[in-house]
């Protein structure tokens, strides 16, 4: 009895030791590292505890390990993973993080002016093009003075980040500029891609080395030019490149405890009138945002509790008629810091097809029905279907920059009015009845009338 | 001019209508005197027909030709009674060469069956 008394306890111990280690990932918390060496995590402690601290459970290889896997007979052995090694590894190809993203794994990918050819050819993947080696990112208006006014301007401030409520906090979007030393990267013709943070009108890439003056177009400038850019593939998982590593390093990342206040703040340059803005960098609120969008902790949307019913009536039925007035209503929840969460959008429409939208309805917030939960918001539509029977598809399609798509259909017959589904008797036909019952006496009566008077 | 012009016209119409209507009275005279009292009775079914279709047909003009199958079966009645009716009367007038040999009875018994069949789609229409 008191051994199975201590066995439940050690059990609830148990359940209440792993409740505190969940990340606040909606889909998972093994994160993988791949570094060029062990030694090189100290470099980005800051980033790394906060990922621990965020309930991550942080497991660190050195990219030429041969046991680095991230997919093992079809599984996945990681949720998520970190790309910071230099050095071109044979062992985790482009063609093995693809396998990994394709079951749903999240990729942080950071890279440096000396990009690895398997990051590269993954990045290559989802049509983003990385620059040449040897090659950085120049601001000569918006660069960190601390590295010297002489230097070749390679550590820029970048603040034009995409404004997006779904990947960055409001702190991050108005606070410091982000410390950024790396390569260009440029997008292609990729719909699944989405703009983190990008060059300001000044910035290009050219290389590092050289001191001349830029004689040809430069790979990519201006806006065009990506610091941070995204995928998220049609299965939900995020994929995100920095072209700069240092970005994460706790040189780079604010600090106020630990690190050196010098290198910690930065100076920004505005022409020859030296503006000093001396002020936090905001790596550190970056780097935290773009990890928890990127390891699926925000931006994350499910759909539950689909369903339609005729107007009067508040039960779900299988199939329906032409001209039905149909409430189609569903549950939309955002999971964001730890929580799900109603998430309240203007502008998300239900559609009845059949290979054409015959519907388009957008779906309103309501406040009267009842959410399933206090954590979805309960959207609400009516609509009447169309005069044209067939089989019908009732489909939500989301789709918004920055926030998993969300989609939801079912497929149901609208039939055509039965013989005997029309109304009968109507007053509006009195006269037509009038006239035919009329019609059938006088010719009762003249018949008889004819008969007889022969 | 004008004047004499305008009187002239209105003098030819006035003769016009006078001849017109002396033709139509005669007409009815003729009508009122020589047809036999049965044709006369068919006659005042006939009218009646028309009356009924041409009711029904001022009311669709009037509210619209919702239902439809009730207007066709209703106004499709009258016609057809009227087209039997009609058919009937030839055939027993008896100045029609062509149905010498018909006999009245015949007729009379083509019309009724013919009569059935006609209401019989028609009720099954009419809902």
């Amino acid at each position: 009895m008191m051994a199975r008394g201590a066995l439940f306890s050690a059990l609830i111990a148990l359940f209440l030791l792993n409740a505190c280690a969940v990340a606040k990932s909606a889909s998972g918390s093994r994160v993988l590292v791949l570094l060029d060496k062990l030694d090189d995590r100290a470099d980005y402690s800051a980033f790394f505890s906060s990922l621990s601290e965020r309930g991550f459970d942080v497991y660190f290889k050195e990219a030429s390990d041969v046991s680095a896997k991230l997919v093992d007979f079809g599984e996945r052995l990681y949720d998520h993973a970190i790309l910071f090694s230099q050095k071109s590894s044979g062992v985790l190809s482009a063609t093995k993080l693809v396998e990994f993203v394709k079951l749903e794994g999240n990729v942080l990918a950071a890279v440096g002016r000396n990009p690895p050819d398997n990051v590269r050819d993954f990045a290559y993947e989802f049509n983003v093009g990385v620059d040449e080696t040897d090659t950085a990112v120049i601001d000569h208006f918006n660069f960190n003075s601390t590295e010297g006014a002489q230097s070749s301007h390679t550590t820029i401030l970048a603040n034009a980040f995409a404004p997006s409520a779904a990947v960055y906090s409001q702190s991050t979007l108005s606070g410091g500029a982000v410390l950024y030393d790396g390569v260009a990267l440029k997008f292609g013709k990729n719909p699944l891609l989405l703009k983190l943070l990008v060059g300001s009108a000044t910035t290009y890439t050219w290389g590092a080395r050289e001191s001349s003056d830029v004689t040809e177009q430069p790979y990519v400038s201006g806006s065009e030019l990506i610091l941070a850019g995204a995928a998220q593939t049609r299965s939900n998982a995020r994929v995100t490149f920095v072209g700069s590593q240092k970005l994460f390093s706790d040189r780079h990342i604010c600090n106020d405890t630990s690190l050196n206040q010098t290198t910690s703040r930065f100076k920004l340059h505005v022409l020859e009138n030296i503006i000093v803005v001396d002020s936090k960098s905001g790596n550190a609120a970056f780097a935290a945002d773009i990890s928890k969008w990127t390891f699926q902790e925000r931006g994350v949307l499910k759909i539950s509790a689909v369903q339609h019913h005729k107007e009067d009536e508040s039960f779900q039925r299988d199939s329906y008629r032409v001209k039905d007035h149909i409430v189609y209503q569903l549950d939309i929840s955002e999971y964001r810091d730890g929580k799900w969460r109603p998430f309240v959008a203007p502008d998300v429409q239900v559609e009845a097809v059949m290979i054409d939208p015959y519907i388009r309805a957008t779906l309103q917030p309501s406040s009267s029905a009842k959410p399933s939960s206090a954590t979805a918001t309960t959207y609400v539509t009516k609509f009447q279907l169309p005069d044209q029977y067939g089989v019908f598809t009732f489909k939500v399609d989301y789709r918004r920059p920055g926030y998993s798509w969300i989609f939801t259909k079912e497929t149901l017959p609208v039939q055509q009015f039965r013989h005997n589904d029309y109304e009968r008797f109507l007053v509006v036909a009195s006269p037509y009845y009038a006239a035919a019952l009329s019609t059938a006496t006088a010719s009762f009566l003249f018949m008889i009338a004819v008969m007889y008077s022969s | 001019m004008a004047s004499t012009r305008s009187n002239s016209s209105t003098s030819s119409q006035s003769a016009l209508s006078a001849s017109l209507s002396s033709h139509l009275l005669q007409a009815l005279e003729t009508y009122r005197s020589r047809t036999p009292a049965r044709l006369k009775f068919v006659d005042a079914y006939l009218a009646f027909l028309v009356l009924t279709g041409v009711l029904q047909f001022v009311y669709v003009l009037l509210v619209g030709n919702y239902p439809f199958n009730s207007f066709l079966a209703g106004f499709g009645g009258a016609v057809g009674s009227f087209v039997l009716a009609a058919s009937l009367r030839i055939q027993i007038s008896g100045n029609n060469p062509e149905f010498k040999d018909v006999s009245p009875e015949r007729a009379i018994a083509e019309f009724i069956f013919a009569q059935i069949v006609l209401h019989f789609f028609v009720i099954n229409y009419l809902g």
